[in-house]
């Protein structure tokens, strides 16, 4: 056996561990919930068996509270949202990355939005655009416009001086070296963006509809805790978690095919 | 022909408010006649890269004049290729587009057909597209020879090219890199840290002094062409040249 081959088994095992591992930790969790559950007042905790029992519920229900449509509801206004903040944050990012002037000239405003915590703006919004499903949209795009448009704006600032130099001694200049060179460099930073956009238009959404809607998941949320019905309301907060997931991993796949050659250049470092 | 006269490189630098400067090459003029590979050579920091910078029109210079053949340089231009110490190769293109990067002039045509030349004269035919990160330093560098031919420059300028390839690799390459400059009739400035290189590949060595960098001496290579041809480098002269260079760089950096 080769040494190469003998890495790769040792990781491939690693790898069956790691499953086994993440199996049996969820195991114990599930068991020591059921018991500890069982044994307290069910609005506290409630138990694995009555939150699958009422995400079943949830699914088959129709009206107000079923789950599909306000899945559908909300994943549309995170997407939508999502959309609109790259189309305006990538080319914000770009311009303020490429011209000292728009960047000097927005930069405090920029900055001042995106320390200070943003849903505080919900109020405006909902005076701005009534409350409903546009209300909610709007608050997505201010969560993740920033993260998109700042890590686009650090991508340009980060390109290295050796490459611009590079563009130069080649003739490579104006629209070209956009295309050819400050566009592809920055993409890995974008992608980054993207990432940590995604999170923010899905915290964005939850919390709108919250506060402002009277469907999707964040309405349901809202509605159940104020009924104290913990095990539809557990059910919900974990549809939420997978759901959070799996869009950030859709992400990352994207991102591991588009900026393949940044990853492999990590790697090597 | 090129005409280097009297350049002189100063550094600005805001020192907490205080303006100092930092002269970093005093007066450099020697020339370099068409075809010929002239080295320069001298202590780490000395301003190397600075002068071959300015020669590609990347840097702008305090003081004297870079003519090539008779014209003032002031700015970058196809006229003269650059090769990098770090490669500098665009990670997201792979080999072919890495070449062609300076030939948006040419029909798609012509773009491909030279690009497909220079990758076969550097030995990378099959490679077109594989991406930087896929090839090891010394395939890298070859690239890096590739896109600065391509452009077909009459002055080809190299700053340490080798500095991040291996010893046996390096040996390998300044081979095919002389027999290259051979078949394309280049006039070469070539900056190295390495004696052996610098003696194995020139007709000229230029030794400057540590900062501010100085013409210390200028030596003629004097030993039997081609030189792709590892037993030169055990000719009584070869070692007598490498004695002499290294006593002037010994000195240089005191
Ligand atoms: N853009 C710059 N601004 C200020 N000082 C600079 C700049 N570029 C280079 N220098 C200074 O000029 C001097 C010469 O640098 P240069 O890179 O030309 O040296 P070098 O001879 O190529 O060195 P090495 O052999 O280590 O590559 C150094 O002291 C460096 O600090
Ligand atoms: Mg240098």
């Amino acid at each position: 056996m080769t040494e190469t081959e003998d890495l790769e088994d040792q990781q491939g095992n690693i790898l069956k561990n790691k499953w086994v591992i993440r199996a049996i930790t969820f195991a114990i969790i599930v068991a020591a919930w059921q018991i500890a559950g069982s044994n307290l007042n069910p609005i506290y905790l409630s138990t694995p068996t009555a939150i699958v029992n009422a995400y079943f519920t949830l699914l088959t229900q129709t009206g107000r509270y079923s789950l599909i449509p306000a899945t559908v509801e909300t994943l549309e206004a995170t997407f939508l949202g999502f959309g609109l903040s790259i189309v305006i944050g990538l080319p914000l990012g770009l311009m303020m990355g490429m011209f000292r002037s728009i960047d000097i000239a927005i930069d405090p405003y920029m900055n001042a939005l995106y320390v200070s915590p943003r849903v505080a703006l919900i109020p405006l919004i909902i005076i701005w655009f009534g409350i409903g499903f546009n209300a909610i949209v709007v608050t997505v795009l201010l969560l993740a416009v920033f993260p998109v448009a700042i890590n686009t704006y650090a991508g340009v600032r980060n390109i290295g001086r050796s490459l611009l130099e590079t563009s130069e001694v080649f003739g490579v200049k104006g629209m070209r070296r956009f295309r050819k060179v400050l566009f592809p460099s920055t993409i890995p930073f974008f992608m980054t963006g993207l990432r940590l956009g995604i999170g923010q238009a899905f915290i964005g959404v939850i919390v709108a509809q919250m506060l402002l809607a009277l469907s999707g998941l964040g309405y349901l949320i809202t509605a159940f805790g104020d009924y104290f019905d913990t095990p539809q309301l557990m059910a919900l907060i974990i549809e939420l978690m997978v759901l959070g997931v799996a869009m950030t991993t859709m992400v990352q796949i994207i991102e591991n095919k588009i900026s393949y050659w940044k990853q492999s250049e990590r790697a090597f470092k | 022909m090129i005409e280097i006269d009297e350049v002189t490189k100063r550094f600005r630098r805001n020192n907490s408010g205080k303006q100092t400067e930092l002269v970093v090459l005093e007066d450099i003029s020697f020339n370099v006649k068409d075809g010929e590979l002239v080295s320069i050579i001298g202590p780490s920091g000395c301003g190397k890269t600075t002068f071959l910078k300015i020669i590609a029109g990347l840097e702008p210079k305090t003081k004297g004049s870079i003519r090539l053949n008779g014209k003032e340089i002031s700015s970058a231009g196809k006229d003269r290729g650059l090769v990098f110490q770090t490669f500098n190769l665009f990670p997201w293109m792979n080999v072919q587009e890495n070449v062609e990067f300076g030939l948006y002039e040419l029909s798609p045509k012509e773009r491909s057909e030279r690009s497909s030349r220079f990758i076969k004269l550097v030995g990378l035919e099959s490679f077109e597209k594989y991406h930087p990160h896929e090839l090891s330093g010394g395939m890298q560098q070859r690239v890096g020879i590739a896109r600065a031919l391509a452009i077909e420059p009459e002055v080809l300028l190299l700053d340490e090219p080798l500095a991040n390839v291996d010893a046996q690799t390096a040996e390998k390459l300044i081979d095919e890199f002389l027999k290259i400059f051979e078949i394309t009739k280049k006039t070469v400035i070539y900056v190295t840290h390495n004696m052996d290189e610098a003696i194995y590949a020139s007709d000229r060595i230029v030794v400057l002094s540590a900062r501010p960098g100085k013409v210390k001496e200028i030596y003629e290579v004097n030993l039997p062409k081609p030189r792709w041809n590892y037993e030169i480098r055990s000719l009584p002269e070869f070692g007598a040249l490498r004695y002499k260079l290294r006593d002037s760089l010994g000195l240089a950096m005191k």
